[in-house]
């Protein structure tokens, strides 16, 4: 057991691992009333073609997969896990993004019943052709509502233009056609392949005691084999893949992501280097730069628009997103304003802004139990201890930032995605 | 200074300051809510005045140079929005930013963002009579787009189109950010005149929750409010009007999937009354577990969600779901049939217990939650009951009191008085 502590947040956490393998990151948290707690694995909707230490070799599996079995994992032979939950009053839920996929649930009372039910039906699937079938409508639904968000739609065409192959480039739920590909085996081959404990996470912040997580663990958990992943990936180039896509929504303003493709290191190196372009990404166009105010002025952006950075296991990327009536002036602005301060040097005091603002939304995580239980669980997935992720933003200079303008802010590698309202035609043509 | 506790006192004539002070956060959050009544002339001049506010002050009076100061105090978030709660309007402006104790340099953060939140919204900048007209101009333009784009989320605009069906004439069909013919109308001199009217007239709630010392921000508030001439002509509040009949409306939009919403109106006469009606509506459609949720979705594959919330603002329960188009007729059926479940009795201690369970939790992370407190908070002063400011802990041994003849009781009292559906285009017609 490792106490890892903060002296800026005057706090601690311990991190061990379990008999069984899993690990585990627990920060008791005074005051609070509730806990909040996240068991997860680093298997996502880009975890497309893999095999383990056992298997011969790779397989392909259906977009959306990943989301599939997170719905089906709820579901057992006798009753599903939300009608468990109801036995305790805890608030359950589960997330599946581009790299992982979390159960969770948070409580204010009941936490070591919770637990169990957290522990044993992660580690328990039962899938039937019957079921899943029963699941791919119920998909399919949730798969129509995302066709007609805005947001979720500029997002996605934006992945689809900076990236080549990279899988990051695709629909997190799949699509109506993919899910119809997944079967029963299926899902238990990506099961047996990425929820074995090993590989996977648990993270608890709030009312609760660590010696409660231990006798839930230990009488739930019991040791499993190791298994090594190995993920296929496609070699993805620097360059994007198209600079212009659009498509037309019920939507009364056009909508628009801006993207920057970084280059892509280690998972760690992405997240810590991540934390720095949430700092360019204010330097260049956050609202106190003189960028921003040229654009607001004139109209171009309006209170939607702000920018975020995204990084995982081979992706890094920022993006500026917003509404505007003519989206693609604002998109070239912002290039020539990257491309002016990487050549002229970041303004000192535009820094000073930069580095108190994401120094500030790093601690603001702190002030809830779903803020921490998730920094923790960011920090296990990509190797880094939590408070390093302050700390990285504490410690960021001048320097460094200037040496990842370069790196991640070039035009020639950024992509342009815009949403126009449904019924009216693109003012000119790319 | 009080621990873990509310407290409220009157600093100026129709001045409020309620403070939460909890040293569990790393952070602040300071709102002043004015609170006028929601009416068709004056929705979008004052819905503009927050946004305006937030543009800049007499102290700080370049957009940029104010938003430089903000970074620098560790990216505080300074925002205004305006908001209906039934018949009242509210026109907000808060800030937020963290603590003393994690600011790099020491700087005693909560008077500083309490005294940058009074300069913003006490000492605008003002030329020829009226606000800035650039700043207005702008302000005009976002205002226009927020209202056009409250088309934008689905699920919310066939929920706000649903009340405004069932509430027709009334204020509370009204939003809270005006029409577009309203909005542009705006100028700086009637937003400025607005604006003094706000100041003037406005119930005034100030809400200070977090860790930090309030104590300074108090004195500073008390000093600045009592320089004001005032004479405030609060909201009144009204019990909601009803339509005798149902109202039903279908509309067409470019959409993959329908949205169906119905609202229900309610007339609790007292606050025992309100907490079953609050139950009922979780029991009914509030939790993964609830009728609608286990049968409308899960059960029959109806709906993707399906489920009922109590609008206390207005005293209504609406029930919302996306439906495929062609299904719309059996979701309706089976949206009801679980309702008349419910006034049969058919539902179990369990369902009763295990709801009350889970709002236990939601409950519980009021009290862990900066914004949610302050939302908290305010609703409770919005709503002026009778049995005073309630803690979130003190409502939640309200509802725990409710037997099943009073959720019985609530079920059977609601009235279906408003359906509407958003649908694509091939489906019109085939209802």
């Amino acid at each position: 057991m490792e106490k890892m502590s903060s002296q800026r947040l005057h706090q601690e956490y311990v991190r061990l691992t379990h008999s069984s393998g899993l690990q585990m990151y627990l920060c008791p948290m005074e005051g609070f009333s509730t806990a909040y707690a996240m068991l997860g694995t680093p298997y996502g909707s880009i975890n497309t073609c893999f095999k383990t230490d056992k298997d011969s070799g790779f397989l392909r599996v259906p977009g959306g997969i990943a989301h599939f079995l997170e719905h089906k994992l709820f579901e057992n032979e006798d009753c599903d896990a939300f009608a468990r939950y109801a036995k305790t009053g805890a608030s359950a839920n589960a997330y599946t993004s581009f790299d992982r996929t979390c159960y969770l649930y948070e409580c204010s009372e009941n936490f070591s019943e919770s637990l169990e039910i957290l522990l044993d039906f992660v580690t328990h699937p039962y899938f039937t052709e019957a079921t899943v079938n029963k699941e791919q409508g119920i998909i399919g639904q949730e798969i129509r509502m995302y066709d007609d968000s805005p947001d979720w739609r500029v997002q996605f065409n934006l992945l689809g233009a900076l990236y080549h192959v990279n899988p990051v480039r695709l629909d997190i739920a799949g699509t109506v056609e993919s899910i119809s590909e997944i079967t029963a085996d299926l899902l238990y081959r990506c099961y047996n392949t990425f929820y074995n404990l090993h590989n996977m996470a648990l993270t608890v912040a709030g009312n609760f005691t660590v010696g409660e997580v231990l006798a839930v663990a230990d009488r739930v958990l019991g040791e499993s084999g190791k298994v090594t992943i190995e993920n296929f990936r496609e070699n993805e180039p620097d360059s994007v893949k198209e600079r212009y896509v659009e498509q037309k929504l019920a939507v009364a303003t056009p909508m628009f992501n801006i993207g920057f493709k970084g280059r892509a290191r280690s998972r760690k190196e992405n997240v810590l280097n991540s934390i720095l372009d949430e700092m360019l990404v204010e330097v260049i166009a956050g609202d106190a730069s003189p960028l921003y105010r040229r654009l607001y002025d004139q109209s171009l952006i309006n209170q939607t628009f702000y920018g975020e950075s995204m990084a995982g296991e081979d992706y890094l990327c920022t993006m500026y997103c917003g509404e505007s009536k003519d989206p693609k002036r604002v998109y070239e602005e912002i290039c020539a304003e990257a491309a002016r301060i990487a050549e002229e040097g970041i303004d000192p005091e535009m820094f000073e802004v930069a580095k108190a603002t994401i120094y500030g939304r790093y601690v603001s995580a702190f002030n809830t139990v779903e803020g921490v239980a998730g920094l923790l669980i960011t920090g296990a997935f990509s190797d880094i201890p939590m408070y390093d992720l302050v700390d990285a933003a504490a410690n960021a200079t001048l320097p460094l930032l200037q040496e990842r303008l370069r790196e991640d802010f070039d035009a020639a590698r950024s992509a342009l995605s815009v949403i126009l309202p449904a019924g009216k035609k693109a003012e000119e043509d790319e | 200074m009080s621990q873990n506790g509310f407290g409220r006192e009157k600093i100026a004539d129709g001045v409020y300051f309620s403070h939460v002070y909890d040293q569990k956060f790393y952070s602040n959050r300071i709102s002043i809510n004015l609170v006028v009544p929601l009416a068709a002339e004056t929705a979008a001049e004052y819905a503009i005045v927050p946004s305006i506010l937030r543009l800049g002050c007499r102290t700080c009076p370049d957009q940029t140079v104010l938003n430089r100061r903000l970074g620098l105090l560790y990216g505080a978030s300074l925002d205004g929005g305006a908001a209906s709660f039934g018949e009242m309007h509210v026109l907000s402006v808060f800030i937020k930013g963290i603590d003393k104790r994690v600011a790099l340099h020491g700087e005693n953060m909560a008077a500083l963002l309490g005294e940058l939140l009074c300069d913003v919204v006490l000492d605008p900048l003002i030329e020829d009579s009226g606000f800035k007209a650039g700043y207005t101009e702008i302000e005009k333009n976002n205002l226009i787009d927020t209202i056009e784009s409250e088309m934008n989320d689905k699920r919310v605009y066939a929920q706000n189109q649903c009340v405004s069906l069932l509430f027709g004439d009334s204020p509370r069909a009204l939003r809270p950010y005006g029409t577009v013919e309203s909005a542009r109308r705006v100028t700086p001199q009637s937003a400025y005149t607005a604006y003094r009217r706000l100041i003037e007239t406005a119930r005034i709630e100030i809400l200070f929750v977090g860790s930090g010392d309030y104590e300074p921000a108090l004195s500073l508030f008390r000093e600045r409010f009592a320089g004001l001439t005032r004479s405030p002509a609060p909201a009144v509040r009204q019990a909601p009007l009803f339509p005798e009949a149902t109202l039903e409306r279908t509309e067409q939009l470019e959409v993959a999937q329908g949205k169906l919403v119905l609202a229900f109106s309610s007339s609790p006469k007292d606050e025992r009354e309100l907490s079953a009606l609050r139950l009922m509506s979780a029991i009914y459609g509030g939790t993964p577990f609830s009728k609608l949720f286990l049968n409308v979705r899960e059960k029959l594959s109806l709906c993707y969600y399906c489920s009922a919330r109590y609008d206390r603002g207005n005293q209504i329960m609406m029930v919302s779901s996306g439906v495929e188009h062609e299904k719309k007729g059996e979701a309706y059926d089976e949206i009801l049939r679980q309702l008349d479940a419910l006034r049969e009795g058919n539902f179990t201690e369990e369902e009763m217990k295990e709801t009350l369970l889970l709002t236990n939790t939601s409950f519980a992370s009021v009290g862990d939650s900066l914004y949610a407190l302050g939302n908290w908070y305010l609703t409770q002063l919005l709503i002026g009951s009778q049995a005073g400011v309630l803690s979130p802990a003190e409502e939640q041994a309200r509802m725990a009191a409710v037997t099943r003849e009073e959720v019985i009781a609530a079920a059977r009292a609601v009235q279906l008085g408003a359906v509407y559906f958003l649908t694509g285009g091939e489906a019109l017609g085939k209802d």
